[in-house]
């Protein structure tokens, strides 16, 4: 690239204000002598103030009173969704809890065997598949009627 | 931490009352059963609170249910039978929002209404033309796509 | 430091007391600093998405976002180049979703331009004297690709220098020149 054509490209960053105090100096002396690039530089004056006088967008009604509802109503709801997840968090601790206390009650009023179908039914083990199984198919029966009678009804 | 506080002052008196038996109950087996040594006393300590905390829990459970407009007996009843705790799990799932007071007259509306039923007072922000319910931050209706504007 | 090109001092140390209050959590502030840079915020906006309903709606949710990550900037450094980037990077991740072209090709639409220019005899200089004035040079702008449109937006209409250009579109300052010069050259392509 020539050094003329170099210095077309810095008087398109001359307008534009890019230039190093330095390079400002050698452009403006460039073109005091050089008649062409002067009319490059005053071109691409009028292109960078245009830019700067742009036809102005008009600010929508109520734009900042909008966003702020906005705000408000993410946070709450975010708050909300945190409080919920934390509630039933617990209450699954707490659903372990209250299987493990029903455990010990029943070995505490069987003395420590119950026996079902040759089953002892207050072993640890017997007694947690029973438990478990008997909870989640009432909660299961249970979710399902719900649901099919339109959960907002409920 | 004070809505908290709020919440449990919900919880009827009569659930107090049978969470303090049921504490008195568990007292009373392991005395019959066990001797009272440290361990024994932490394990009844234990079972006492979850207990109670069940009741509890129920109690206010059956509150909670009426000021939201749900079935109480239906849901009280879920939650006590419904075994290891999951009756009331469900409840915390599917409850209702809150029922919202009317400013207008006062009774209590469905949150997701956009007129009172009793006195047809507007609740919450409407389109201007089509009268749907519409958010504070929309700029037009969903709706009828009118522009929506308040300063 | 903030750009003061319109702000008397005493409306500067407000806007600057209200976000250091919003770094530390008080969202009461946050009203004072949106007021202070609603409308630069918003014109910036409206220059990338060229479209006043996104504009809107990327003006609600860079607020958010500021609130979301107040945590991240130094209260240190100038707050317009921090806000700025923000908006940005949302803007051209929503346009990206929008347009799956590459962000560097030439978009569809704009006025082609052989039409911006009835043909006509006059000097070529009178002719730029109406552009200042005229609307004809935001309709080339929107035939630029966005990242032509950014840089020339921040540096002529916000006004900022090349090192906080630098900051908002996360480049090196070199880049910024040479995305400055391929900007204007594209632009004056389209206009002659």
């Amino acid at each position: 690239m020539s050094s003329h054509e170099e210095m077309r490209l810095k008087l398109v960053l001359a307008a534009s204000g890019a230039l190093s105090p330095e390079e400002g100096r050698q452009v403006e002396q460039h073109a005091q002598e050089c008649v062409s690039c002067r009319r490059e530089l005053e071109v691409w004056g009028f292109y960078t103030r245009g830019l700067g006088a742009l036809p102005q967008p008009a600010l929508p009604l109520g734009l900042v009173a909008r966003t702020q509802s906005r705000i408000l109503r993410e946070r709450t709801a975010a708050a909300d969704r945190r409080r919920q997840a934390l509630l039933l968090g617990g209450l699954a601790v707490f659903s372990w809890f209250v299987n493990l206390a029903l455990w010990s009650v029943a070995r505490l009023l069987t003395g420590g065997t119950f026996e079902v179908f040759g089953m002892n039914l207050v072993s640890a083990v017997s007694w947690f598949l029973v438990y478990s199984t008997l909870a989640l198919f009432t909660a299961g029966v249970s979710a399902a009627m719900l649901s099919r009678h339109a959960l907002r009804r409920f | 931490m004070s809505r908290l506080n709020e919440e449990i002052e919900r919880i009827p008196s009569v659930a107090w009352a049978v969470a303090a038996v049921s504490v008195v109950c568990v007292a009373a087996l392991f005395w019959v059963t066990t001797r009272f040594g440290v361990a024994e006393l932490l394990i009844m300590g234990l079972i006492a609170a979850v207990f109670a905390t069940y009741i509890l829990i129920i109690g206010y459970i059956a509150s909670d249910a009426r000021r939201r407009g749900m079935p109480v007996l239906l849901w009280t009843l879920l939650a006590i039978f419904i075994p290891s705790a999951i009756g009331i799990v469900l409840y915390f799932i599917l409850r209702r929002p809150l029922l919202r007071a009317c400013e207008q007259c006062g009774k209590p509306a469905d949150a997701t209404y956009t007129f009172c039923p009793s006195c047809g007072a507007t609740l919450g922000d409407t389109c201007p033309s089509c009268h749907i319910s519409v958010e504070s931050s929309w700029a037009h209706c969903p709706k009828c796509g009118v522009t929506l504007g308040t300063s | 430091m903030i750009l003061a090109a319109t702000m008397s001092p005493d409306e500067l140390s407000a806007a600057d007391d209200a976000i250091g209050r919003l770094k530390k959590g008080d969202l009461d502030a946050l009203s004072v600093v949106m007021a202070e840079y609603q409308h630069r915020l918003y014109r910036f906006l409206y220059r990338l998405a060229q479209d006043p309903a996104l504009a809107d709606d990327l003006f609600q949710q860079t607020w958010i976002r500021v609130i979301e990550r107040i945590g991240r900037y130094d209260g240190r450094r100038p707050f317009a180049p921090w806000l700025f980037s923000v908006a940005r990077n949302l803007a051209i991740d929503t346009l990206r979703k929008r347009q799956l072209s590459s962000l560097d090709a030439v978009e569809e639409g704009g006025v082609a331009p052989v039409e911006l220019l009835a043909a006509n005899e006059r000097d070529p200089l009178e002719q730029l004297l109406e552009f200042e004035r005229s609307a004809t040079l935001a309709a080339a702008l929107q035939g630029l690709p966005v990242i032509h449109r950014e840089v020339l937006a921040l540096r002529f209409e916000e006004e900022m220098k090349l090192e906080e250009i630098s900051e908002v579109i996360d480049v090196p300052r070199s880049t910024v020149k040479s995305r400055l010069l391929r900007a204007l050259e594209s632009l004056r392509g389209r206009l002659q």
